[in-house]
């Protein structure tokens, strides 16, 4: 198959197989990123960091089919890293405005996507992975190394937050 | 849509929406390629991770020592927090902290109710380390320091528990990407903690503490599972131990790498971080352990393969109190039988072991268990700890109503490799 040659090119060092495979994902990625750092900047730190483990760890990809997850768990991890770096260790001035801005109550004219990325850290990573990847709740708990119970609780809280900006509506969002 | 049914085509629809910047795009994925060799610093996960990935991924959340003397001191002045130190079993800072260049700052910033005292600041020549007490847990970000009117950048890494007074004793503690003097001001402001926007900020000078640093032999070199490993840097302090480790060997293979340090009575040194550099051919390991005392006469590295987990088998128990012990298998690694639980202020400590002989970490990086109400909420406060060998407690708060599950998984047979280990005579050092 054409996508399995270019990941063992790529696992040969391939770098132009590598960037072929990245095609395809980049803007998946660029927006997963997007909505965990909120801002252009970030969201570019975070894809251009996971380029570069995923161009050092491509040979622990066994599959093709596995590739668009893990490289998605690298980006993930990155995120919530970058994050996390962020917001326990250095804040410039400029930057300041923006974490208050996170932890002021949210008002109920945010739009979905905003309210998607002000969730917490644990229910967005799940509803991402559900509804953006189209994980399975399984797929999701193996990805996340958690119990599926943890899983569903946290989409079920997850959609629930997220519908308290649509009062009224109804959450079809639980397709487990 | 705003009044209207939220569906997952929204939510897929909505990220949709985000605008790409193409050309940017493309230039931080070439950027991202341009890098030949990686400085990887390490994140904090859950102990089930460390089962499934990368060695790398152990580091942070093994935690580091956060009680000192001063601190103690300190504390002891308030009757409600004596003998807390029976409690905490850490002890990387209580050797630094004896110096007397350790800075004992005591204070309290206090702004509509919230209170944070700032306890000790010690600077060992790597790590700036600032202990606090508080009231009741809440995170203290973002902070923002300065040395000598100047911003660093740096790493940093949040530990702490309760009490049994109910107060939370915490440390931050800060690798600074640049070296700083022996001797400088440090500016640290605060902008929130917990909800609140605070504006506090504090400065003190510090001065470089003496670690009484001493370099043991290197280059002994060994195999593990075909992969061969070198010793590059052996170093004790006051501080702890510092150990460096190249291994042979490509990343594919790093995931499944484990290494404990263990001293001669067998005890495992307890890991306060792991960084790791390298490329792929070989990766640079650097383990900074917790201080050994003066009557160990050696030190045995020990890694192992940890073998992969092809399917995952997740065991779950309900955890009632009054029919202890409770015995969960965890397959071909044996029982974890719960022993027994006591509570004081409102917190459970629920002591745990293992029957399976083998050498797990000092906080059992190489089983899980997660310790949940019926909803799937965590229930623990502190992280577990080796109390004796392969016997373990951790701290959880018990649920207003529903069952305690305790869910762990089975765990592959693993098996300490002796002929890869290599013991290192540290009384000829003395």
């Amino acid at each position: 198959m054409f996508g399995q040659s270019l990941l063992k090119k790529a696992q040969k060092g391939h770098r132009k197989s590598f960037l072929q495979l990245i095609e395809v994902e980049k803007v998946k990625l660029y927006k997963m990123a997007y909505v965990y750092m909120k801002n252009e900047n970030d969201a570019l730190d975070v894809v251009q960091e996971t380029i570069t483990r995923a161009y050092i760890k491509i040979e622990s990809v066994k599959e093709e089919q596995y590739f668009s997850t893990w490289l998605m768990r690298i980006l993930i991890n990155t995120a919530v890293e970058m994050l996390r770096r962020n917001a326990k260790v250095i804040v410039l001035e400029n930057e300041i405005g923006e974490t208050r801005a996170a932890h002021l109550p949210i008002e109920d004219k945010l739009d979905l996507l905003t309210a998607i990325e002000h969730l917490e850290e644990k229910y967005k990573t799940v509803i991402v992975l559900r509804y953006y990847q189209d994980l399975a709740v399984k797929d999701i708990a193996d990805f996340l190394n958690c119990p599926e119970g943890t899983v569903k609780t946290n989409l079920h809280r997850g959609i629930q937050k997220l519908k308290e900006f649509y009062e009224g509506g109804k959450v079809s969002g639980q397709g487990y | 849509m705003k009044e209207g049914k939220l569906v997952d085509k929204d939510i897929k629809r909505a990220i949709d929406t985000i605008q790409v910047p193409m050309e940017k795009l493309d230039n931080a994925i070439e950027n991202g390629l341009k890098v030949p060799k990686r400085h990887v610093k390490p994140k904090q996960r859950r102990a089930l991770t460390l089962v499934l990935s990368s060695v790398v991924t152990i580091s942070l959340i093994i935690g580091l020592g956060f009680i000192s003397p001063t601190m103690a001191r300190v504390l002891s002045n308030f009757p409600l927090l004596n003998g807390i130190f029976e409690t905490i079993d850490d002890s990387s800072l209580k050797v630094t902290l004896n110096d007397k260049n350790s800075t004992a700052l005591n204070k309290t910033l206090t702004s509509n109710g919230v209170s944070l005292t700032i306890q000790d600041i010690v600077f060992d020549g790597t790590r700036l380390t600032i202990s606090y007490l508080q009231e009741k847990q809440a995170e203290i970000y973002p902070l923002h320091i300065e040395v000598n009117g100047e911003v660093i950048n740096s790493s940093g890494v949040y530990r702490g528990e309760y009490l049994e007074s109910g107060k939370f004793v915490g440390v931050i503690e800060f690798s600074p990407t640049e070296q700083l003097p022996d001797d400088f001001d440090l500016l640290v402001k605060i902008h929130q903690i917990g909800d609140m926007v605070v504006d506090w900020q504090f400065n003190t000078p510090i001065t470089n503490v003496n670690i009484n640093s001493k370099k043991i032999a290197v280059g002994q070199k060994g195999e593990v599972e075909g992969i061969q490993y070198e010793v590059k840097k052996l170093e004790l302090s006051d501080t702890g131990v510092s150990l460096h480790v190249l291994f042979h060997t490509d990343s594919n293979q790093l995931d499944k790498i484990v290494l404990n340090v263990l001293d001669d009575n067998g005890k495992v040194l307890p890991i306060i971080n792991i960084e790791g550099q390298g490329d792929e051919k070989s990766f640079l390991f650097e383990y900074l352990m917790e201080p050994i005392g003066g009557d160990v006469e050696s030190l045995t590295i020990s890694p192992f393969f940890r073998p992969s987990i092809i399917e995952r088998k997740e065991v779950t128990a309900t955890l009632h109190e009054e029919q202890l012990p409770l015995t969960i298998s965890q397959g071909k690694m044996g029982d974890l039988i719960v022993t027994k639980i006591e509570e004081q202020n409102g917190q459970h400590t629920m002591y745990y072991k293992l029957t399976r002989a083998f050498t797990f970490g000092a906080r059992l990086q190489q089983s899980y268990l997660a310790v949940e109400d019926e909803l799937g909420n965590n229930l623990v406060v502190t992280d577990t700890k080796t109390i004796a060998y392969n016997q373990y407690k951790l701290v959880f708060t018990k649920p207003a109503q529903g069952d305690i599950k305790l869910t762990t998984m089975e765990l592959p047979m693993t098996k300490k490799d002796e002929n890869a280990q290599i013991t290192v005579d540290l009384s000829k050092t003395k």
